[in-house]
């Protein structure tokens, strides 16, 4: 067994997560993920890619099932176990697959609100990037890290509320993929970076020791976009929210029916009570992307 | 004839506006203030047309007929979209 956190649980797991953290090895498991021979039930595809390969989902009484041809299946039960049955050979293809959606299914289950998005840490409030693939989600954490800010997650972002009903992001693993354009763009610095399997031209930093061990007070929303006939920048309507919030659901949409899509509704209108949800236009080149940041971070420290 | 809130829908509000759900279309819909209170007034329980005009009027210096109209426009497009729905 190897052991890891990662959203702020203990995983035990028989296949390797090099994405992950390293856990105790004394800890309690939250989530054990095993290999293992999966019966699928009937299978509907859905709008979920990953390298290229569409994603299939199905659900019984007992558990949430996802399918990559050619790289491996999932069933998830019960928020705390997950079922591997890889097809693929190469294990950090295998990784990839299980620390994304097929995790996600397990947050899910466990009641987290799930969102396709990276979010960073400035002072002491986490800020939210979300948008279309293309709109900058990843591009626009890496600025704000390289600008000082922590990493809390890429791509796969997990909030719960603390006991006032404050919305809190959850630290997901210290991995952030950025597009070679990107590296050059912000002028990272190469030798700290790990190219992944994921597409040739995307290269992973990894911040394993500033990586924040606590959640982080949800502030700021962001739905990057790249339209010039919209406004730089603006208020979403409150009415607006849950159907954006939807729009960027990570998971198969069929998770969210009736009680799960009141749920969803209910956590939508929590974040937006506690933090701004605004439209953005990407800022146009990096020079642009940096002063933005830059400015952002400054007006925080002052606000502290 | 008595107009009520359907069981398809579910509703929220935040910061003095309210936010209302169809879980069985997943439709997000606002309103505007006089919705809100027409709206409110719903959640008490069925209401006439008249008890909903009463509410308005007597927050809104609008004549009886003209507000009869605007609430009957009102609850046709609510009734539209199955968010409130007519019972003898």
């Amino acid at each position: 067994m190897r052991h890891y956190t990662a959203f702020g649980l203990h995983i035990h797991s028989e296949i390797p997560l090099p994405e992950l953290a390293e856990g105790d090895p004394h800890s309690t498991a939250d989530v054990c993920i095993r290999t293992g021979a999966i019966a699928l039930p009937p299978m509907r595809p859905t709008m979920i890619y990953r390298r290229g390969i569409k994603a299939f989902f199905g659900q019984d009484d007992q558990a949430s099932y996802l399918d990559w041809a050619g790289v491996a299946s999932f069933k998830a039960s019960g928020g705390n176990e997950l079922l591997v049955s890889p097809v693929a050979a190469d294990g950090n293809i295998i990784s990839l697959f299980t620390v994304s959606e097929a995790l996600g299914l397990i947050l899910f289950q466990k009641g987290y609100f799930l969102l396709h998005a990276s979010a960073v840490v400035l002072g002491d409030e986490a800020w939210c990037f979300m948008g279309m693939p293309g709109a900058g989600k990843s591009s626009t954490a890496a600025a704000f890290i390289k600008a000082g800010c922590r990493l809390l997650s890429d791509d796969l972002t997990a909030i719960t509320f603390d006991e006032a009903g404050k919305p809190v992001v959850v630290p997901a693993y210290p991995q952030l993929k950025i597009w070679e354009k990107t590296v050059a763009g912000l002028r990272y610095d190469m030798s700290a970076l790990e190219p992944v399997s994921e597409g040739v031209n995307k290269f992973a930093y990894q911040p394993r020791e500033q990586f924040p061990t606590k959640v982080i007070p949800l502030k700021k929303v962001f739905f990057l976009h790249r339209a010039r006939n919209k406004p730089a920048v603006q208020n979403l309507n409150m009415a607006e929210i849950p159907g954006e919030m939807l729009r960027n659901f990570p998971l198969p949409i069929e998770l969210l029916k009736e009680d799960s899509l009141k749920k969803h509704f209910f956590q939508s209108l929590q974040c937006a009570k506690s933090a701004e949800i605004l439209r953005k236009r990407r800022p146009e080149g990096f020079d642009n992307l940096e002063k933005w940041v830059e400015t952002s971070v400054r007006e925080q420290l002052i606000a502290e | 004839m008595k107009y009520q809130l359907t069981s398809e829908q579910i509703s929220s509000k935040v910061g003095g506006e309210t936010v209302v759900l169809n879980h069985s279309k997943g439709a997000y819909y606002g309103l505007d203030e006089v919705g809100v209170l027409i709206w409110d007034t719903l959640e008490k329980g069925p209401q006439t047309i008249e008890s909903l005009c009463d509410a308005v009027t007597s927050a809104y210096n609008i004549d009886s007929d003209t507000c009869k109209s605007d609430i009957d426009g009102l609850l046709k497009d609510l009734i539209a979209e199955r968010l409130v729905e007519i019972i003898k």
